[in-house]
């Protein structure tokens, strides 16, 4: 058995103490080298021993001797070595593998469905995440995918991740598919269906129809506005004016009679004696003057009331004609009520379109008003808190520089579906909109053929906010086409352009505005009046416009939809173009409608009948009274003889 | 594991290991024992002791005694820590770290994490003196006495001591 190789040297006193006796630490052990080491002038000297049980435990010795030099240990530095060199294997062969698995899993986890990454490629120096493709299926429909992307380039700022914090200087995703058909890779990826109809549709207007139910309506509308019922009101007026002032006159004319038929009674119950009676002679001469004279005002009175009386009888023969002046008067203003053009209504009709349509909108923005609403503001509360942990307190130290703790500076992107191209942008997505100075703002554009689609916003989070979002929409030339939906167009064809904006503010509620510009219009109409009319205004006018404002919030929902369609309707149709039948329809409406008002003609010829045989009988009881006066004034001459 | 760091210990304490690589040893693992652990300085500290020459078992079942009491000196080492990360002249050198690239990961605004490094540096040397006394200490007038001691000789003839001892004689000549 051979010795160690640190106890076969021969040493100096001086560095026998260093490299063997300054190792041992254990008095015995000392000893035992101590014993095997002879010191020969000045130099310690190995013996020579064949004992085979002392070499070995002068092994074990020199082995912990051997053992206790130095400060850092080889073994454990070259652990740390292989660890490096484990890193460097595993950057290059293991990372990116394990990465995509990751972020697979990760994919799959928030999807909750199957999810596949292609040629990962992560570069932790220089912040980097690159991959061919991503594809997630979509749960619900395991044959497709819910989205797919292309080529991706995420740069993220290594400075401030190793600060804790998140900034993604930019990511870039070539293009981005949805509800893509799940296939091979490598294989082409299919359009979704198109819609067999295009184009926008309008709601189905009804034309109106002039008949007496609508008349009867548009007469109760605007009965304000018509003469007929004024005319009717005076003219009955001046009748039972007239009525009562002949009628009043009659009995005055009877009460006169009367007086009259007194005073010949006194005139003849008067005797005379003698001639010689001077006094009682001149009351009876004055009595009969004034009888005669009485008799004369009761005739002339006679007289003037059957004039009133043929003077009432004539208002009744010229009433109807008045009617009719009236009623032409009412037609007008009827015929105008009743113009289908005013009562197409397009701006109401398209408001309950656009009610129809928004109102699922409005009412999930509603929900979403209720859910937004119980939100707490964006945590700033929190991060002023010291955050309590296990052991000790977190002293917070005000925060230098502008990157917040998550910030994605850009992700810009292109989305194939079919034909039809997006290209996006959204930048400054962070935690932190105050730390950065600005909101995040995002645009989207549509590309097909010649169809152009642009929308822009933000999203506001910052404590000095106007609005928490805004967004603007901006639809250039769209071709459009619709069929069979205005009454009396079959088919048209035109150009719109859509601008229109929508703003969340602080307190929730939604507001905006849309216009739609209509233009170019290729109609094919009916050739009934309303079908007339409305092509007229399509074909003839280039430009129709729609202005729409909207708001919803906490328990308020309110669209208004102005329109120009309603005067364009309302110059090209006009009342003139009404036709005779609809003309005799509205006079019909008119009299019915005023038929208990209207004075009766037989009726009005029947008390004028009775008024002129009241007058009449006292015509002749005048006469039959002044005969009878005539005849006592004969005897009166007899009576005086 | 465990049971290796124990035989390691009980090894380095009564063989020919350098009495100041076990003193070192204990002493780091008294230091990580009392620094919380959730943080870059304390996997900093223990990589650092990885490349010392030091009994690596003695420090991690220094640490491993020690831990569970760690919580009973926070009061002690938050009320140092705060004073120093409250230090009003030193407040704008503490913003400037925290807002450096990885030194927010310290924990260095950890009033126990800055406590207890601000403690430790201070007693650490006391401590190593310490241990290495008490261990030439033992060495020298107990290790003998306790070896020789029947409770001693009764549980190494154990069988689950003799049968651990000899598996890590193994486990160390295979190692060989």
């Amino acid at each position: 058995m051979k010795i160690n190789r640190i106890l076969r040297k021969k040493y100096t006193e001086k560095k026998f103490k260093k490299k063997v006796l300054s190792r041992l630490f254990l008095e015995d052990e000392k000893k035992a080298i101590l014993d095997f080491y002879k010191l020969e002038n000045g130099f310690y000297i190995p013996s020579d021993t064949t004992d085979s049980k002392k070499i070995k435990e002068l092994n074990r010795i020199a082995k912990t001797a051997k053992k206790n030099s130095g400060a850092l240990g080889i073994g454990k530095t070259g652990a740390m070595a292989a660890v490096i060199i484990l890193t460097v294997l595993f950057s290059v062969f293991l990372k990116n593998p394990l990465a995509e698995k990751g972020m697979e899993k990760a994919l799959e986890a928030a999807f909750k469905a199957e999810a596949e990454i292609d040629s990962l490629s992560l570069s932790i120096l220089k912040g980097d995440i690159s991959f061919k493709a991503m594809r997630v299926a979509d749960s619900d429909n395991p044959d497709r995918n819910l989205f797919e992307t292309g080529k991706a380039q995420i740069d993220i700022n290594m400075a401030e991740a190793l600060k804790g914090k998140f900034d993604a200087e930019n990511i870039e995703l070539e293009y981005l598919s949805l509800n893509t058909v799940r296939e091979k890779r490598g294989k082409k990826i299919e359009s979704p269906e198109k819609s067999k109809e295009g184009g926008i549709s309008l709601p189905s207007l009804k034309a109106p129809e002039i008949n007496s139910d609508s008349v009867k309506k548009a007469i109760k509308d605007n009965i304000k506005n018509l003469s007929t019922p004024a005319r009717l009101n005076s003219i009955k007026a001046s009748y039972d004016n007239s009525k009562a002032e002949i009628k009043k006159e009659i009995a005055d004319t009877e009460k006169e009679i009367k007086a009259l038929e007194k005073k010949i009674d006194s005139i003849l119950s008067v005797k005379i004696k003698s001639a010689l009676e001077i006094k009682k002679l001149k009351k009876l001469a004055s009595d009969i003057k004034s009888a005669s004279k009485s008799a004369d005002n009761i005739r002339n009175d006679i007289k003037n009331t059957g004039k009133k009386i043929s003077s009432a009888s004539k208002i009744s023969s010229e009433s109807s004609t008045l009617l009719k002046k009236a009623a032409e008067e009412d037609i007008k203003i009827l015929a105008e009520k009743l113009n289908p053009a005013q009562s197409l209504d397009v701006s109401s009709l398209l408001k309950s379109y656009i009610m129809n349509s928004f109102a699922p909108f409005l009412t999930k923005y509603e929900k979403a008003f209720a859910v937004a609403a119980k939100m707490k503001p964006d945590g700033y509360e929190k991060k002023k808190k010291q955050v309590k942990v296990q052991r000790g307190q977190k002293i917070s130290f005000p925060v230098t520089g502008n990157t917040p703790k998550f910030l994605i500076e850009k992700i810009s992107g292109s989305f194939l579906d079919g034909e039809k191209q997006f290209s996006m942008k959204i930048d400054s997505i962070t935690n932190n909109q105050d730390l950065l100075g600005r909101a995040s703002g995002f645009s989207l554009n549509y590309n097909k053929e010649n169809e152009i689609i642009a929308l822009k916003g933000f999203f506001d989070s910052r404590e000095k906010r106007e609005k928490n979002s805004h967004v603007e929409l901006e639809l250039p030339s769209v071709n459009f086409s619709m069929k069979n939906i205005i009454p009396g167009i079959k088919k048209a064809e035109g150009i719109y352009n859509l601008t229109a904006d929508a703003s969340i503010g602080r307190d929730k509620s939604l507001s905006g505005s849309a216009l739609i510009r209509t233009t170019d219009y290729k109609t094919e109409g009916t050739d009934d009046l309303t079908g007339k009319a409305i092509s007229a205004v399509l074909n003839k006018n280039t430009a129709l416009e729609f202005k729409i404002s909207f708001t919803a919030g906490k328990d308020k929902q309110n669209i208004k939809v102005d329109s120009n369609m309603d005067s364009l309707l309302k110059n090209t149709f006009s009342p003139s173009e009404i036709t005779k039948e609809q003309k005799e329809i509205i006079r019909s409406g008119i009299e019915s409608y005023f038929k208990d008002s209207i004075l009766n003609n037989e009726q009005i010829s029947s008390e004028i009948g009775s008024l002129n045989n009241e007058l009449d009988s006292l015509k002749n009881s005048i006469d039959k009274e002044k005969k009878s006066l005539e005849k006592k004034l004969k005897i009166v001459p007899s009576k005086l003889l | 594991m465990i049971i290796k760091w124990i035989i390691k210990t009980v090894a380095a304490l009564n063989s020919n290991n350098r009495p100041g690589e076990v003193a070192a040893a204990l002493t780091f693992g008294v230091l990580l024992a009392m620094l919380p652990s959730s943080n870059l300085t304390w996997a900093a500290i223990l990589s650092l002791t990885f490349f010392l020459k030091i009994n690596f078992g003695a420090e991690m079942v220094m640490t491993a005694v020690l831990k569970p009491f760690a919580p009973l000196f926070d009061p002690f080492f938050d009320y140092f820590g705060y004073k120093i990360l409250t230090i009003e002249a030193l407040q704008p050198m503490y913003t400037k770290l925290s807002n450096m690239p990885i030194v927010p990961f310290t924990g260095f605004n950890n009033t126990a994490v800055i406590g207890t490094l601000a403690v430790m540096v201070v007693l650490a040397v006391p401590i190593f003196f310490l241990f290495k006394f008490l261990l030439k200490l033992y060495r020298e007038k107990f290790r003998d006495r306790i070896l020789s001691s029947k409770i001693i000789r009764k549980v190494s003839l154990l069988p689950i001591v003799s049968k651990a001892v000899w598996i890590f004689k193994k486990a160390f000549e295979l190692k060989k």
